[in-house]
């Protein structure tokens, strides 16, 4: 479905190589999660292999066409979901999603019936036919969805999908992910949600510093289930016992923080000029009521 | 001032003019030429009031009324200026919204950008009298209590058009608020202000065409004196600034003068309480309500029908077009209003030039206006990639040919540019042509189309190819490019230069003949048409030449 070999990238005017030797081979019926931190090289994998970014080497094939050869076949397999959910806000939300639709060729009846299913899904349909410009961020993230499910692409690429979405669309997101690839396709997505990708992925990949560094398989795999967060932590070079230990904890447990100082934190977020003798003596209280409630 | 106020006034100038540290030397010399620019332009206004001084003061002895006059156009300009100004800094500036997370109240958001817009104010209307002053005061021989007075004068003039401002403003925001989503109403209001204003400043201009042509005889006629005397004796409230000046020459005037100042000291406090208490009261619910509605959108249905690539991407470029008022007005009300400004440059040339260089010149004349005028629409092309700013990454992922995509602008950018030419050249052929004036024959104005139609699919392709090298994505919230950039500068001056060679070349060769050694070589006829058509399509081969073969590389390398 999709093949990347030795792919390389190399920004203008920039020393670094953003991304390096990147080898990735996705079968029909998977979902591949691509992690990394910020700025380890995922979003210019993603836009090199949507069209977007020219690369400096390397080969990106989508459906066995070559994107470098016969980029519009290629394209016509792809659905993308940018990160920055930029859209044509002078459009309403049909006419953007009618645009799309006709160039990638959807006979009108099937248009239709796909985008009246989507808005009805993701709870656009009293919004459709308003400019996107009055969308909230959320909105945009899910016209770019539909936008990008609309022609029933082969591949559907999504760069951290699930930002500023409510809990409803990121599990109709979730839903469709799946249903989509048990019809035989592919779905390629960036994230910054573990746990997400944990349940979600058939295969996942890390990327640091422009080069992938691991590529393992997470379904019927429990061990590696088990140990994405800490190679996440170990690949991407921010492995740090106590922060690991942190972060495992607010998997498990209650992350709110103590009640006891509240009176002290609202006391002293007001803090006036002139007033500030009298914030310190409510603090100095506070501390020594605090105190002696410990010492019982 | 309290100290809220000025830190709010501090922070609007720097944002409007910048900082001063680290400009490079490419700043330093655009800010060169911007100043000297100005400089030149303001003398020409100098160079204007004085004619115009002179006219009315000097050889038709109408000193009151010219000062009257004067006051009373200032002021209507000052308040036009100024109700722009208030409306832009105070409402539409989009700091409110940021401003208003702060812990400062909108009475000091307000009192901090008044200041600023009266101080612009005061500015604009000191550049504006102070040089008429002083040469009124010259060509009058004034004395020195007229000089003092004016300075007087001129501050309470620049009071009055910001007090008004501030009224007119409200009413003119909440308009704004519910007219923004007429597109097509907008569009027709503007191309109607354009047509109107430039109708407008061609007939002042004819008139003043005239008046140089005839110059010895007396301006004007008893007639149209004594309108002007009786316009000037009733023109109140504006006529007590002049009778302040005027009095001041008048022996045992003292008591008129201050009479007179007294009545406007009066009015200009009646209508700043009135400002006061209204903006007081309504800026900050103005304000919030824009804000509130500034994402109001056009609601409408669209019909489910499969088009062509060509047609979608056709229709998403127009609609984007039609759905700015700064897209729409740069270019559709440019291209509807070139045709009514195409025949009234004709027009001007025609009443001119019966006189001195005759109609010859006018084939080369429509040349040159309607080449100029399809540079300004066609300019809009050399923003073709930059105006999809944040989108421009959907024009790589979609299933087009980058070619394809750009023919489809060239297309669209081209058939408005051409309409509009080829109207022009109707209007010209209909009214100068055998039926009309008889100036010109129809295969002239048929040739000029043919040139200029060559001449905008060139300046099209050229103003595509300048932006797809380079662009800049440079766009506001709402997607609009937030200025022009320098490719549009570049396209234009190119244009320019074009519409001049081109204009130049057809006037002279109509009206000097060459001969050399008893043969007349004159160009006379059809031939320099055909030499203008020759050079037009290599200027075509060589523009499409520039853009098409590389296109595919150039387009895959641009990253927004």
């Amino acid at each position: 479905m999709l093949t990347i070999k030795h792919l390389v990238k190399k920004y203008p005017r920039s020393d670094r190589i953003a991304v390096n030797d990147i080898n990735i081979e996705l079968k029909p019926g998977e979902i591949f999660g691509f992690l990394g931190q910020n700025g380890a090289g995922k979003s210019t994998t993603i836009k090199c292999l949507t069209g977007i970014l020219p690369f400096d080497g390397g080969s990106i094939e989508v459906c066995g066409y070559d994107l470098a050869k016969e980029p519009i076949m290629a394209k016509f397999n792809i659905g993308y979901v940018p990160d920055n959910h930029s859209v044509y806000e002078k459009l309403t939300g049909v006419e953007y999603v009618n645009y799309v639709a006709d160039l990638y060729r959807v006979p009108a009846d099937i248009r239709k019936e796909r985008l009246e299913r989507y808005l009805k899904i993701f709870k656009l349909e009293n919004a459709a036919n308003r400019q996107i410009k009055s969308y909230s961020h959320g909105m945009k993230q899910k016209i770019c969805i539909i936008a990008a499910l609309i022609h029933e692409p082969k591949l559907w690429v999504l760069d951290e999908p699930m930002m500023g979405l409510d809990p409803q669309s990121t599990a109709e997101i979730i839903a469709h992910m799946r249903e989509h690839c048990a019809k035989g396709n592919t779905v390629f997505f960036s994230s910054h949600n573990l746990d997400l990708v944990k349940k979600l992925c058939h295969r996942v990949a890390i990327i640091n510093e422009g080069e992938i560094i691991d590529t393992f398989d997470l379904k019927d795999n429990p061990e590696n289930q088990e140990n994405l967060e800490i190679r996440f932590f170990k690949i991407t070079g921010t492995y740090e016992k106590r922060l690991f230990e942190d972060y495992a904890a607010q998997e498990m447990s209650d992350a709110r923080p103590d009640n006891s100082t509240q009176d002290y934190q609202i006391e002293s977020a007001v803090k006036p000029k002139g007033k500030q003798k009298e914030a310190e003596k409510i603090k100095d209280k506070t501390d020594k009521k605090r105190d002696k409630v410990k010492a019982e | 001032m309290n100290f809220t106020v000025w830190t709010l006034f501090k922070l609007d100038l720097k944002s409007r003019h910048g900082s001063t540290k680290a400009i490079s030397t490419k700043d330093h010399l655009k800010r060169f030429f911007n100043v000297a620019l100005s400089i030149v332009l303001y003398a020409v206004l100098i160079a204007v009031f004085y004619y115009l001084t002179e006219m009315f003061v000097v050889k038709s002895q109408l000193g009151f009324e010219f000062l009257v006059i004067v006051t009373f156009v200032a002021l209507i300009l000052l308040t036009i200026v100024g109700t722009g100004n208030v409306v832009k800094n105070l409402y539409f500036s989009g700091d409110n919204e940021l401003l208003l997370r702060f812990p400062v109240s909108g009475k000091d958001v307000l009192i901090a950008k008044s200041i600023y817009c009266f101080v612009s104010n005061l500015v604009i209307c000191f550049m504006l009298l102070f040089p008429f002053y002083i040469i009124f005061g010259a060509l009058s021989g004034m004395n020195v209590g007229y000089y003092f007075l004016s300075i007087i004068v001129m501050f309470l003039i620049s009071l009055v058009p910001f007090f008004v401002a501030n009224l007119i403003a409200i009413p003119v925001m909440q308009l704004v608020n519910h007219v923004k989503d007429k597109f097509l109403l907008i569009l027709i209001v503007l191309i109607l202000l354009l047509c109107g204003g430039f109708i407008l400043y061609m007939q002042l201009l004819k008139e003043v065409v005239q008046y140089i042509e005839n110059n010895n005889i007396n301006l004007f006629s008893p007639e149209v004196t004594q309108n002007i005397k009786a316009f000037a004796n009733g023109c109140y409230p504006f006529r007590f600034y002049a009778d302040v000046l005027a009095y001041s020459q008048v022996e045992g005037g003292a008591g008129q003068v201050f009479l007179n100042l007294l009545y406007i000291v009066l009015i200009e406090a009646a209508i700043a309480v009135c400002a006061y208490f209204t903006t007081i009261k309504c800026y900050y619910k103005t304000i919030l309500y824009s804000i509130e509605t500034g994402k109001t959108a056009l609601t409408t249905k669209s019909k489910i029908v499969l088009r062509t690539q060509f047609s979608a991407l056709f229709r998403r470029e127009f609609f984007l077009i039609f759905r700015s008022f700064n897209y729409s007005f740069q270019y559709l009300a440019m291209a509807v209003a070139a045709p009514v400004m195409v025949y009234y440059c004709n027009d001007l040339a025609v009443s001119y030039g019966q006189s001195t260089v005759g109609s010859a010149i006018v084939p080369g004349l429509t040349l040159m206006v309607i080449t100029l005028f399809t540079t300004i629409i066609v300019s809009f092309a050399s923003t073709t990639v930059s105006r999809e700013g944040m989108c421009f990454y959907h024009t790589k992922i979609i299933p087009v040919s980058y070619k394809n995509q750009v023919l489809v602008k060239l297309f669209l950018y081209g058939i408005v540019a051409l309409i509009s030419t080829a109207v022009s050249c109707l209007v010209v052929g209909l009214v100068f042509g055998p039926s009309g004036k008889g100036i010109m024959t129809s295969l002239e104005a048929f040739l000029i189309f043919l040139i200029s139609a060559i001449l905008v699919v060139s300046l099209t392709c050229m103003s595509i190819r300048v932006d797809i090298k380079h662009p800049t994505f440079n766009v506001s919230g709402d997607g609009d490019l937030v200025s022009a950039n320098k490719n549009v500068a570049l396209t234009i001056a190119i244009g320019v230069i074009m519409a001049v060679l081109f204009g130049l070349f057809t006037m002279l060769l109509s009206i000097i003949p060459f001969q050399a050694n008893g043969q007349d070589y004159s160009l006379g006829g059809y031939s320099k048409y055909l030499i203008l058509l020759g050079v037009s399509v290599i200027m075509l081969v060589c523009t499409t030449a520039t853009l098409f073969p590389t296109l595919n590389r150039d387009y895959r390398k641009i990253v927004a």
